[in-house]
């Protein structure tokens, strides 16, 4: 990042800094993320005149393409998925993006490029300084990463960044080993590990909401607080990920890292400063509280499940087993249940439960806090529905944050109804929110790493899942319940809370 | 009346007695849809005032519909209203989103018609009809007049006065803005439409290599739409004050010149056809040693090129978005802004007003 606060023409803009001029090296850049997420996201950046105008992309890639090709190709995702397509800005933008192609398995290639990007320095203007984006399996790691080190391309953290796309591993060991593979090349500061969730709007007012507002925060314990609940739904199936699915299911795909790291968020104390590693050390001090659970914990916490055909929409979807590089017998949940615990001043005897799965009902994402009862008997004859206060943040769809409490119904009884005070972000802020990606980019680009995951707390994170992973891959087919696509996901997820004397909140 | 097509009355505006306007408010969203009270959020008020004819009141509707969900009190001073009396009317309109389907950010539109002694005391009557809490803008159309008992009394009422120094016949005039006490918080909606140029001219400057040749601009030559002067005029005021030049005289051929740490600036700006009123077209910035840093509109449409020329090549160019921008769009950059002026405004204000009456 420069502060541009040098230039007395700077001073007053709504922009008061830019990010230092730079080549973006994607790496898997013929890929599907590059087309529909990073080249839209840079695209609109540009739009906004929040990239200096020596940004440079370089796609890399196996496939044979030319730059031309590569614009070409990249034309068409930026004007399918960018926010606002201005045709004379895309001729503009461009002009900045290059495509080399080579075996990334091949160290020579690491010389090649090297070359090449420092050719591109001199006719950018890009001054050696360099953003390298992973976009590729964490197999090609150890070969890339070797040989950027060896051909001297890890530069220093104020000129070198690298990206780092999920999965972070498989499970704790693997977790420990990229972190080790990545570490020997760059240094923490250099690494960004990018998790889209954090980019999201919504995700972020979790501490504006939490820490700007008085009068929240001091309910926010085990003294009010009955239990939370943590919900990322989807309707979609697969869409053509057979082959990554069946390797990661529905713990390593959204609750090691979406749900994780909303789970941090909502719990954390507060931060000294909004400053990259005081909020991530917070966050890590709850996943280090978390409660790791054994093999009795497991059975009797967590719930997997794979969904059957059924309809959605209207339409009749097929099952998973049925989805396109699915094993027939497969055993890899769709559906992942998990009651958690934080042993923590603030939290212990709170549980936290989480589900999130595919081909449910509704997408939906949420997290809500339920509040204990009031201490005092006096209306709970006159309640027609027996409920607890509980406030909701909305993460998606219909972003925004409710809350539900009883309320007299107009009349000579007293009668008692739950009603719901809602905040939309649709109904304030006419305002469209930046797509997470552009948050994200423009933050490494500014050298800020508060939205990205450290490698401790990427670590804790698989502390506390692995040994679920591990139990349920010894388990049985017998083991994995079943639900139809289109349903709220199987009857021992109810019964999971039912134990509780609590219940999954209808969303 | 037939506000903007982009948004629709939940229900046609209805004469009401001023002690009824909430309850008005109240009845139109208790009856939406299913009969459930709607979301009826707000974030702050706004005070219209156009002086004389219609407001422009499709405009303003549009403009403040598609914003943010607030009241909005529409004051119009209307020869034909009843004498020493207020007529009102009470709606509520939303935008329409993509497909035509109504979008949820709504507002809520009084409409206060008077005229004469009536008009003038307004302000007593405005006061009761504000939503309690949140703030107050007040977005002055009309003629501006510091004297008016009707704008002083609603100015001191509101946190921020905004005003629009690009409509000729309504627009707020330089001068008289810069005598505004130093503590009224002022937003100039022509400001937000000088960004782009003002940020395009300084990007050009980010570069290191290129941060020493700004001391070395010795002639500023702008073009734009007349006849309004406003843009021009906040540009170079914004551009001198910022660069520490200070005013030195004005030539009989128009030209000004200032004195700056390197030596003399000669100032020029010119009057261009053009289609957009009062719009800037072109910049021009000549540098020492056969530089020059150009930026113009009109070459590639809504677009505006900046290139900076050393030696006759072109060694920096870039192409930057920049449709005209709506009423809604300007308006919705001063209501994101905190309610502090700007001080760049107000410094290339004062320099502004010393240009154009040396």
């Amino acid at each position: 990042m420069t502060t541009l606060l040098q230039n007395p023409l700077r001073a007053g803009l709504r922009i008061d800094r830019l990010p230092k001029p730079v080549i973006m090296v994607i790496f898997g850049a013929s890929g599907d993320l590059a087309q529909r997420k990073l080249l839209p996201a840079l695209y609109d950046l540009a739009r906004e005149r929040n990239l200096p105008s020596e940004f440079t992309v370089v796609g890399v890639g196996r496939s044979p393409m030319s730059d031309d090709q590569f614009r070409d190709r990249m034309h068409e995702g930026v004007q399918g998925h960018s926010r606002d397509f201005v045709p004379q800005v895309w001729e503009d933008f461009a002009r900045g993006l290059f495509y080399f192609a080579g075996d990334l398995n091949q160290p020579e290639f690491y010389g090649e490029l090297r070359t090449y990007l420092e050719e591109l320095d001199t006719k950018r203007g890009t001054q050696g300084n360099r953003v390298y984006y992973l976009s590729i399996p964490p197999s090609s790691f150890p070969v890339l990463l070797e040989s950027m080190g060896t051909q001297g391309m890890a530069g220093t953290p104020e000129t070198v960044r690298i990206i780092v796309e999920k999965p972070f591993g498989r499970d704790l060991k693997t977790g420990q080993e990229l972190n080790a593979i990545v570490s020997r090349v760059f240094h923490e500061d250099q690494i960004y590990r990018i998790d889209h969730y954090l980019g999201k709007e919504t995700v972020q007012n979790i501490l504006v909401f939490r820490f700007a507002n008085a009068i929240f925060e001091p309910l926010w314990d085990r003294r009010y607080l009955d239990h939370v609940q943590i919900t990322v739904a989807e309707t979609v199936g697969l869409e053509g990920r057979g082959k990554y699915y069946e390797e990661a299911g529905a713990l390593r795909d959204m609750l090691q890292n979406h749900l994780m790291q909303v789970l941090t968020l909502v719990c954390m104390e507060p931060p000294a400063a909004i400053e990259a590693n005081t909020v991530r050390d917070e966050k890590v001090k709850v996943l280090r509280s978390m409660v790791v659970m054994d093999a009795k914990d497991v059975a009797l916490n967590t719930v997997r499940a794979q969904y059957s055909r059924g309809f959605l929409g209207g339409k009749a979807v097929p099952g998973y087993r049925e989805e396109g590089g699915v094993n027939l017998e497969s055993i890899t949940p769709t559906y992942a249940a998990v009651k958690l615990h934080i042993d923590n001043w603030r939290w212990s005897g709170v549980p936290i439960y989480l589900r999130t799965g595919k081909r449910l009902a509704k997408r939906a994402s949420e997290v809500s806090l339920h509040f204990r009862e009031s201490p005092s008997h006096l209306f709970r004859r006159y309640s027609t529905h027996p409920t607890t206060d509980v406030l909701a943040l909305r993460i998606q769809p219909d972003e925004g944050i409710s809350i539900r409490f009883d309320a007299k119904v107009p009349g000579p009884d007293i009668t008692m109804r739950p009603v719901n005070m809602d905040f939309r972000y649709g109904t304030t802020f006419a305002k469209k929110s930046p797509e997470a990606y552009e948050r994200l980019l423009l933050d490494c680009l500014y050298k800020d790493q508060t939205l990205f995951a450290r490698a401790d707390e990427v670590e804790y994170a698989w502390k506390v899942v692995t040994p679920i992973i591990e139990q349920w891959t010894q388990g049985t087919p017998a083991d994995l319940a079943s639900y139809e696509a289109g349903t709220w996901g199987p009857k021992a997820a109810d019964q999971l809370l039912n134990r509780d004397n609590r219940h999954w909140r209808r969303l | 009346m037939t506000p903007d097509p982009t948004v629709y009355a939940i229900r046609a505006p209805k004469q009401v007695p001023l002690n009824q306007v909430d309850q008005e408010l109240s009845r139109i969203w208790a009856t939406q849809d299913d009969g459930q009270l709607k979301t009826r959020a707000s974030t702050f008020n706004l005070i219209v005032f156009s002086g004389g004819v219609a407001l422009d009141l499709e405009n303003t509707i549009g403009a403040v519909a598609v914003q943010y969900p607030c009241r909005t009190l529409a004051i119009m001073d209307d020869p034909t209203a009843p004498a020493d009396t207020v007529a009102t009317e009470v709606t509520a309109y939303c935008p329409l989103g993509s497909g035509g389907q109504p979008a949820p950010v709504c507002c809520e539109y009084v409409t206060l018609r008077a005229t004469g002694n009536a008009l003038h005391e307004l302000y007593t009557t405005v006061l009761p009809l504000l939503i309690p809490d949140l703030p107050t803008y007040l977005w002055w159309q009309g003629i501006f007049m510091p004297t008016d008992s009707l704008f002083s009394n609603l100015r001191v009422l509101a946190e921020r006065l905004i005003v629009d120094s690009g409509t000729p016949g309504t627009a707020a005039d330089l001068t008289t803005l810069d005598q505004l006490p130093t503590d009224q918080a002022i937003g100039d909606l022509n400001w937000w439409r000088l960004a782009p140029w003002r940020e395009l001219t300084a990007k050009a400057f980010d570069n290191e290599g290129r941060l020493a040749a700004l001391s070395e601009v010795h002639r500023v030559e702008l073009e734009y739409v007349g006849p309004n002067l406003a843009q021009p005029l906040l540009f170079l005021g914004w551009l001198s004050s910022r660069l520490g030049w200070q005013f030195q005289e004005q030539w009989d051929n128009g030209a000004v010149v200032f004195s700056g740490p390197q030596g003399e600036i000669e100032a020029v700006w010119r009057e261009v056809p053009g289609t957009t009123v009062g719009a800037l077209a072109t910049v021009r910035l000549l540098i020492n040693n056969e530089r020059y840093l150009l930026i113009r509109s009109g070459v590639i449409a809504d677009c505006v090129q900046l290139q900076l020329e050393e030696e006759g090549q072109c060694t920096f160019e870039q192409v930057t978005a920049l449709g005209e921008l709506r009423l809604d769009e300007l308006l919705a950059q001063e209501l994101q802004t905190n309610s502090q002026t700007d001080p760049y405004y107000r410094e290339a204000l004062a320099m502004a007003c010393t240009l154009s009456a040396p």
